[in-house]
């Protein structure tokens, strides 16, 4: 699951934009409810589901059904999965901040770029310009590559296991490192060059698992995190609940 | 040695004074140790600051012609500089990935906005 994490524009006029916001959410066609609900068999792209608008919180589902097309090697057929796809937006209008929390598109969609090309990238800009919509006011990505550099930085105790950096160093040299089951933090070739030239490296991504026994209870098991601050987003593996979800999102947001 | 067009930013942004001096150094320092192409997000880093107020500050410099914009294109699989653009227009123009052996669609590339100097008053600066 792919989730963007916001803040509302320095100039947006957020009391009136939640002022506004039953009305904007009930122009744009989304049924507003007290509880969560479940997506049921809406097949439409970009399909509303509900809107919980209660308080400074707004919480607004859409589902779809999207198809995965692959070919069958023995037969030569194409072989179509329908696979249903979620999207939630969370904002909470007393502490400007929103998220958007996607499930990967299929590689048969509807949304198209300006060159009428069918990308993953149109699909999530769709659903980003959607977000702008109902939210009112501009909002901007916050800045990830302070949060890797925290992460990175903060070894006592270690948050993160650092299973893969990915970093662009002043010469423009991108490097990759990737530790099977350890951390990168511990390789000595990769600590060395941290020590020497770190501070002045650009973090471009890192793949990471959070750790269950410096979270206070909150996580049972390791849970990977991949954030990528060059395109602004952030990775969950599906099966993720949403404590753990919110668990991540709080720790990045801390940073 | 100093920059006419540079003092001129300067003057037109006081209060930015202290920080565009400070990105000028980085500047020089970078073009002194052979790099072609300011990166937003690795002065950014070397400065302490954000990506944003790097791009900011540096655009700044392009409005002031001490900088040109341009556009370094990756192959977004093999994260590869395929090609440094003038314009968004020349996208359509970038040459064939060596590395995947294949003229990539434009969404299989990533693209970066960076600065070069737009004359020789900065390679002065340089020397």
């Amino acid at each position: 699951m792919r989730i963007y994490l916001f803040r509302f524009d320095d100039d947006a006029n957020v009391t009136a934009a939640k002022a506004s916001l039953n009305a904007r959410v009930k122009n744009l066609g989304i049924p507003i409810s007290e509880e969560r609900k479940f997506a049921g068999d809406r097949k439409a792209p970009m399909s509303p589901v509900y809107a919980i608008t209660g308080g400074s919180l707004l919480r607004v589902k859409w589902t779809e059904e999207q198809t995965r097309v692959t070919l069958n090697a023995e037969t030569t057929d194409l072989v179509r999965e329908t696979k249903s796809k979620r999207v939630v937006l969370i904002a909470d209008f007393a502490s400007k901040i929103a998220e958007l929390r996607l499930n990967p598109p299929e590689n048969s969609h509807t949304y198209l770029d300006a060159g009428g090309r069918r990308t993953d990238e149109a699909y999530y800009q769709a659903y980003k310009q959607k977000a702008t919509d109902v939210l009112g006011c501009e909002i901007v990505s916050i800045e990830l590559r302070p949060v890797i550099e925290s992460l990175v930085e903060e070894q006592d105790p270690r948050i993160v296991r650092i299973q893969i950096d990915d970093h662009t160093n002043q010469k423009n040299y991108k490097t990759k490192t990737t530790g099977a089951r350890a951390d990168v933090r511990d390789d000595p070739d990769w600590l060395l060059g941290y020590k020497k030239n770190g501070e002045t490296w650009a973090w471009d991504a890192q793949s990471f698992y959070w750790l269950p026994k410096v979270s206070r209870g909150f996580l049972k098991r390791e849970v990977y995190t991949h954030i990528n601050a060059d395109e602004e987003f952030v990775n969950v593996n599906a099966d993720c609940s949403d404590e753990e979800v919110e668990y991540v999102v709080s720790q990045i947001r801390a940073r | 040695m100093s920059s006419p067009k540079f003092e001129r930013v300067k003057q037109g942004h006081p209060g930015l004074s202290e920080l565009l001096d400070r990105l000028g150094a980085y500047i020089r320092a970078q073009i002194a140790s052979g790099q072609g192409y300011i990166v937003p997000k690795l002065a950014a880093a070397a400065l302490r600051l954000n990506d944003g107020e790097a791009f900011v500050l540096l655009d700044l410099l392009a409005e002031g012609d001490v900088l040109r914009r341009v556009y370094n294109v990756y192959c977004r699989k093999e994260n590869a500089l395929l090609a440094t653009v003038n314009s968004l227009d020349d996208l359509d123009k970038v040459a064939h990935c060596d590395f995947c052996d294949a003229d990539h669609d434009p969404s299989n590339l990533k693209v970066e906005v960076a600065f070069s100097p737009a004359n020789s008053d900065l390679r002065d600066l340089a020397a």
